[in-house]
């Protein structure tokens, strides 16, 4: 089939409208030590210490992306343990006992109205660093950074597009803390000075329109508005969402900064109304959990550090069948751990959990369907044949470096060849190879 | 319970090359159906030969490729043929069909079975085999089929109907066309568009081919860039040829040239086998345009009738320079239009020139 993708078709409209169920006091919470970005750490309790909630336990060192490790229930730490995080490797984890209390940190404490009008960007950028909030639409970016830049921002774009199928994570958020997010909305503007904000999401969700609709009359001096983008994948990447939002076209290599431009998505909105408002990090996230693998597909607002195995009698375990595919993030781009025995960490969106499937690969028939569907507009195929040919020169001038490796040359592909994965092969490459 | 580590992402369309190339076969389908109908068994004969002869030289030369260089293990011929043939798929017999029915539909019913034979065996294995098999081939296969009879058995045939329309001996419509070019030719437009006139079996008929058309851009497997292309480029060629040579109907010579030899069954099925064809959409348009400049070429000035075989295969050869990674871009740029416009001036300028 010679076409461009423009939608990935959303095979099991699951969890779209199901109500977000909690599950937010598990026996024991796993904190991560180290993450993919910070590979040391230092950690302030040992076994036996009682911990509050929101307390900092420790610190991750990072250099640039340093941050504070915070206990996200109050109870006792028992001791490291090995688990899967998120990357797909195995780390240590902090395993603190749940005493059911929430007996909350003494930083933790209501910012008046008042006191956040006096808030400088300055103030903001602190508050935000030290309650180490990252992006947490799946990036882990650190969001105080985004607060440093220089440049004049004049508009904030908040990112409830979600473009993977099987995901209604940033849908369910944006149902249940509406008016949390235009609070996290109007910090952000006060710190960056933005005339504007704007709401994206998709155009064929018309419940979100009604929401906004309705909800934006309430905010009529603010200068907060929606915008509907399109359908297609990956319309989320932030370099096509700020075009079908504004119709800047943002080049490779430079920030959206430059360009005037701040993006969140709703979710790490959320958790700056929750820094600036209360000071406390993110100790909860939403979570979907769907997929033809699993019995009863599910929203869950948990807390930050479940055990996935705690979650599983909740979605009625697993349907028959010996093999799945367990994936962690969406199903485009999403990581396939060995095992189940994962931490849902405050990046992880969703944990799809499909049915084995088998994809029988053919020659390519240069088709073209790669190259037609690349949102950067590279050559797919081309690059996999320099890597076949592994002619360093070749993929340097085909820019496989920028790659966003949003999945959609193996989706397309006629001949189901994994297309993305010669082209992250050609990226390390090209670090590696010499000549 | 086990779970499978895989690279993202973990969805796939749903199509496949196989399907892709069954659909070209149903797209054949009315061409075919057309031939036996006003061939018979000549026509049949044609198919079942070339088929045959296509696919069987595929089975072997994969087969011959899967039993794979000597890994340390002995193995009798049983075994090597069991592990062989272990890795067959479907693919490889559908696609040797494809380019059997394409070929028989580009050859004459009076051609005899060697011939037709070994013709197609030169086309699969030096256009396509020799190359590495599917996707790897520059030429496409059934064009090298079609130039290589064309060379060598051309003066044994005789393009003849059946009683469904005149017996006329000894060449196509073009033929005509080529030494009276101020004349329309003897048949009529309907008889053009209906496929009723002496041609190979199974491109002179328009109304079939545009049947096969439709199929191909239903099922998305045709690229309608490189059709679109070589058809505009090939009328507005015409138009000129037309106007250079005073023609009394300008119109009814441009709808002859566009039916009759083999331009649509050309564009619409052989060059726009994925294969051999540019990647890009720039480079596919330009693809088009290069094709029908040099039909175009070929028909007014060469010493063939017709040139559809040939221009696809002149196509052919430029289409790794049209894909240089230097230039190749799926944007649409100024230059590709310098491109385009280049090749229509050089072609008119020859038109005006020479005729």
């Amino acid at each position: 089939m010679i076409a461009k993708t423009k939608a990935i078709k959303d095979v099991y409209k699951l969890t779209r409208a199901l109500p977000t169920r909690n599950f937010v006091n598990p026996k024991y919470v796993y904190i991560s030590i180290t993450n993919a970005r910070c590979n040391k750490a230092e950690i302030y309790v040992k076994p036996g210490d009682k911990v509050k909630c929101c307390q900092i336990i420790g610190k991750r060192d990072g250099g640039f992306f340093e941050q504070n490790i915070y206990s996200t229930v109050s109870g006792t730490v028992i001791g490291n343990e090995k688990h899967y995080h998120r990357s797909g490797k195995e780390i240590e984890y902090l395993k603190i006992e749940n005493n059911y209390k929430d007996d909350m940190a003494d930083t933790i404490y209501e910012r008046t109205d008042e006191e956040i009008s006096k808030l400088t960007k300055d103030d903001m950028t602190q508050i935000i660093k030290d309650t180490s909030l990252v992006g947490l639409g799946g990036s882990s970016f650190p969001t105080y950074v985004k607060f440093q830049t220089k440049d004049k921002i004049d508009t904030i774009l908040i990112n409830g597009i979600e473009c993977e199928p099987y995901l209604t994570t940033d849908h369910r958020i944006m149902l249940e803390f509406t008016h949390e997010i235009i609070s996290g909305l109007k910090y952000a503007m006060q710190a960056f000075g933005a005339k504007r904000g704007v709401i994206c999401f998709k155009k064929k969700y018309e419940d979100l329109e009604e929401l906004w609709k309705a909800v934006l009359k309430s905010y009529p001096y603010d200068n907060i508005s929606y915008c509907k983008v399109g359908n297609f994948y990956p319309q989320g990447w932030e370099v096509e969402m700020i075009k079908s939002a504004t119709g800047i076209v943002v080049k490779h290599g430079t920030l959206p900064a430059k360009y005037g431009i701040m993006d969140f998505n709703v979710s790490t909105c959320l958790g700056i109304w929750r820094a600036i408002k209360h000071n406390e990090p993110v100790i909860e996230r939403n979570i979907t959990i769907t997929g033809d693998g699993i019995v009863l597909p599910q929203n869950f607002r948990v807390r930050v550090g479940t055990s996935f195995r705690d979650l599983l009698p909740l979605v009625g375990g697993y349907t028959p069948g010996d093999k799945k595919v367990f994936i962690m993030g969406g199903p485009m781009m999403g990581v396939t751990p060995s095992t189940d025995d994962v931490i849902l960490t405050r990046t992880v969106t969703s944990i799809i959990i499909l049915n084995e499937h088998e994809y029988k690969e053919e020659p390519c028939v240069r088709c073209g369907s790669c190259v037609y569907s690349c949102p950067v507009g590279l050559l797919p195929v081309q690059i996999m044949n320099a890597v076949k040919a592994m002619d360093k020169e070749r993929m340097l001038a085909l820019k496989c470096n920028e790659c966003i490796e949003c999945g959609l040359c193996t989706y397309s592909c006629t001949s189901k060849i994994h297309v993305t994965d010669y082209i992250r092969r050609a990226k390390l490459l090209t670090k590696v190879m010499k000549k | 319970m086990e779970f499978i580590i895989e690279k993202a992402p973990h969805l796939r369309r749903r199509s496949s090359a196989t399907r892709m190339m069954s659909s070209v076969l149903l797209a054949l389908l009315p061409s075919v159906i057309f031939s036996f109908v006003v061939y018979g068994l000549q026509a049949l004969k044609v198919v079942g030969i070339s088929v045959l002869t296509m696919v069987i030289a595929e089975v072997v030369f994969v087969g011959l490729r899967n039993m794979g260089p000597y890994d340390g293990v002995k193995r009798t011929f049983s075994e090597k043929l069991k592990k062989s043939y272990a890795k067959f798929s479907i693919t490889n017999i559908v696609s040797p069909l494809v380019s059997a029915v394409i070929f028989a539909m580009i050859m004459p019913a009076s051609a005899s079975w060697y011939q037709i034979l070994i013709s197609a065996l030169f086309g699969i294995i030096v256009g396509k085999l020799l190359f590495g098999g599917l996707g790897q081939n520059i030429f496409n296969p059934a064009a090298v089929g079609r130039v290589f009879a064309m060379l060598c058995f051309n003066a044994t045939w005789t393009y003849s109907g059946n009683n469904l329309f005149d017996v006329v001996a000894g060449g196509t419509p073009l033929t005509q066309l080529d030494t009276s070019l101020l004349n329309t030719g003897n048949y009529s437009l309907y008889n053009l568009f209906m496929g009723f006139y002496p041609g190979t079996i199974g491109e002179t008929s328009a109304l079939c081919i545009l049947i096969g058309l439709v199929i191909l851009l239903a099922t998305r497997v045709a690229d309608f860039r490189t059709m679109l292309s070589a058809f505009i480029t090939f009328v507005i060629l015409i138009l000129f040829a037309g106007l250079a040579l005073n023609a009394p109907n300008l119109m009814q010579y441009i709808l002859y040239h566009v039916l009759s030899g083999g331009f649509l069954f050309g564009m619409t099925f052989m060059i726009t086998d994925p294969v051999t064809t540019p990647i890009t959409k720039p480079g596919r348009v330009i693809y088009g345009v290069l094709f029908s400049c040099v039909t175009i070429l070929i028909r007014l000035f060469g010493a063939y009738p017709e040139g559809v075989a040939y221009a696809i295969l002149i196509g052919n050869v430029f289409v790794p320079v049209i894909d240089y990674y230097k230039w190749s871009t799926n944007k649409y740029h100024y230059k590709h239009l310098i491109v385009v416009v280049l090749l229509i001036a050089i072609v008119t300028t020859f038109i005006f020139a020479a005729l």
